[in-house]
């Protein structure tokens, strides 16, 4: 077990010091994922009036996993598609699935998770506007490939408490978003119930928890991202223009 | 063993289910990709007269939306069931041409887009037509109405070789043996090259992902207890049942 306290610049040598079974085994859990739920309007907003109404149930939406785009020292960017200048960042909790789950009982519902990550659930304001107001699906705003920036996954045994977590991420070095995971309003437990109620969780799927919303905001070609979980995990990311390349 | 009427276009009865096995090597192939499956994208509004039943306008670009691969539910030679989740009474049945995806697929050109085809299926794609009514009216998800277990049947993959044009099948749709749905892949708005080549633009496809390339009208809701069948005239049909969903925890 590694202390909380260490930090490090690359959050994958953070990792490596980790027991080595147990971080390897959560590392395999996302290379297994058969898919990404995205919880929507998760967390409770220290702003005035963002106009949301109180949900009763939680927004799901899904990402493919094809829209990973994993940290580390080889990483490439996150891409912004034409005609688009800019894509929303969210820094989110993820949770990672530990193996089958289907009609889950909240009291159970922990012996179901393998691990954790830190994400980014990258989003085109623009095209999610666009589908909302003709009420079609969330889809092109949300699913494109590199929309889902996520750390190493950490495994379950090195957060004791997920409710204690301090989620933060900078754009060129300056604090855009900060919140603390006691604020997510519908609760991991909950989560996954709920999510196993309708549709069965494979091993190494991803439930992407939400984002503090005070905060969120563009973030243009040519920026760099840096992220993180305080004294657990750091990731970094550059934003660039996608270039299109087919390729056999 | 599959349960699978297959009926190669070059050979004048169907294929029965015991000789199966005995297909080409590149049947078995075919059902392979499926097993690889990352993702279902489905294509929305793309047959006009079904757009215009549901009140919709005919799009001008291919409306996309995600199913996780937990929602297919294969054909077999114990029928399978689609199960209908409390408190629904019942779900609407689409019928649709689905097309598995042969090999990794970025930035495909038209032109080249059939070289990721890797076959073909007969697939449902099963709706909860009041959530989702609910969902485009309050500018959400369309995932309850679409991505719950069960809720795309599909038959087994048909491989490319047998389907030499996916513009010239015939899908059709019985509930309790009335017809309900029948219509020409023909009436496509847009076409399987276009599709790939616009999918694959905004996201990667992988080996045995599948389009779900959308459902002519007659869609309407099964309820129940009562029985689809449906299928490609000629080269392959597919029985499921409808069920109550009981909820089982096991851990």
């Amino acid at each position: 077990f590694v202390s909380p306290k260490l930090r490090k610049k690359n959050q994958s040598s953070t990792v490596a010091t980790l027991p080595a079974m147990a971080a390897a085994a959560a590392q395999r859990l996302l290379a297994s994922s058969t898919k990404i739920v995205g919880a929507g309007r998760n967390y409770i907003s220290h702003a005035k009036d963002l106009g949301n109404p109180v949900l009763k149930e939680p927004v799901l939406f899904l990402k493919p996993t094809s829209s990973f785009l994993h940290a580390g020292p080889t990483a490439g960017p996150i891409e912004v598609p034409e005609p688009l200048e800019s894509l929303h960042h969210e820094v989110e909790l993820a949770v990672v699935i530990s193996r089958r789950a289907r009609d889950v009982p909240e009291a159970s519902a922990m012996d179901f998770v393998g691990g954790y990550a830190l994400a980014l659930d990258m989003s085109s304001n623009d095209l999610q506007s666009a589908s909302k107001s003709a009420g079609l699906p969330w889809t092109l705003g949300k699913v494109q490939d590199t929309f889902t920036p996520i750390s190493a996954v950490v495994p379950k045994s090195a957060i004791a408490n997920p409710y204690d977590l301090e989620l933060w991420l900078k754009v060129d070095g300056e604090l855009r978003q900060k919140g603390l995971t006691s604020d997510m309003i519908f609760k991991i437990p909950f989560l996954i119930s709920y999510i196993s109620s309708i549709m069965t969780l494979m091993e190494g799927d991803v439930i992407l928890t939400g984002t503090p919303p005070d905060g969120v905001g563009p973030v243009r070609v040519g920026q760099k991202i840096n992220a993180g979980i305080t004294d657990l995990i750091d990731v970094e990311f550059d934003v660039e223009r996608r270039k299109r390349s087919f390729s056999y | 063993m599959l349960l699978v009427v297959y009926h190669l276009q070059s050979r004048s009865r169907p294929i029965p289910s015991s000789q199966v096995a005995a297909l080409p090597a590149m049947a078995a192939a075919a059902q392979r990709l499926l097993a690889a499956s990352t993702k279902i994208v489905g294509v929305g509004r793309n047959y006009v007269a079904h757009a215009k039943e549901l009140g919709n306008p005919v799009p001008k670009e291919p409306v996309l939306f995600l199913k996780p691969t937990s929602s297919f539910l294969h054909a077999g030679v114990a029928t399978a069931a689609v199960e209908v989740p409390e408190p629904l009474e019942s779900l609407h049945h689409e019928v649709e041409l689905a097309v598995v995806i042969s090999r990794r697929a970025r930035d495909v050109p038209e032109a080249s887009a059939m070289d990721f085809v890797g076959g073909y299926a007969l697939a449902l794609d099963m709706t909860a037509r009041d959530l989702q009514s609910v969902a485009k009216s309050t500018g959400l998800p369309w995932t309850l109405a679409k991505a719950q277990d069960t809720f795309t049947p599909i038959s087994a993959v048909v491989p490319k070789s047998a389907v030499p044009n996916p513009d010239d099948l015939e899908l059709w749709l019985k509930v309790d043996d009335e017809l309900r749905q029948k219509g020409p892949t023909s009436d496509m708005i847009f076409k399987v090259p276009f599709l790939i080549s616009y999918i694959s633009s905004i996201m990667t496809l992988m080996e045995g992902d599948v389009i779900l390339t959308g459902t002519p009208e007659g869609v309407g809701p099964v309820r129940i207890g009562q029985k689809i069948k449906a299928g490609i005239t000629g080269l392959i049909e597919a029985e499921f049942d409808v069920q109550r969903r009981s909820r089982t925890f096991s851990p």
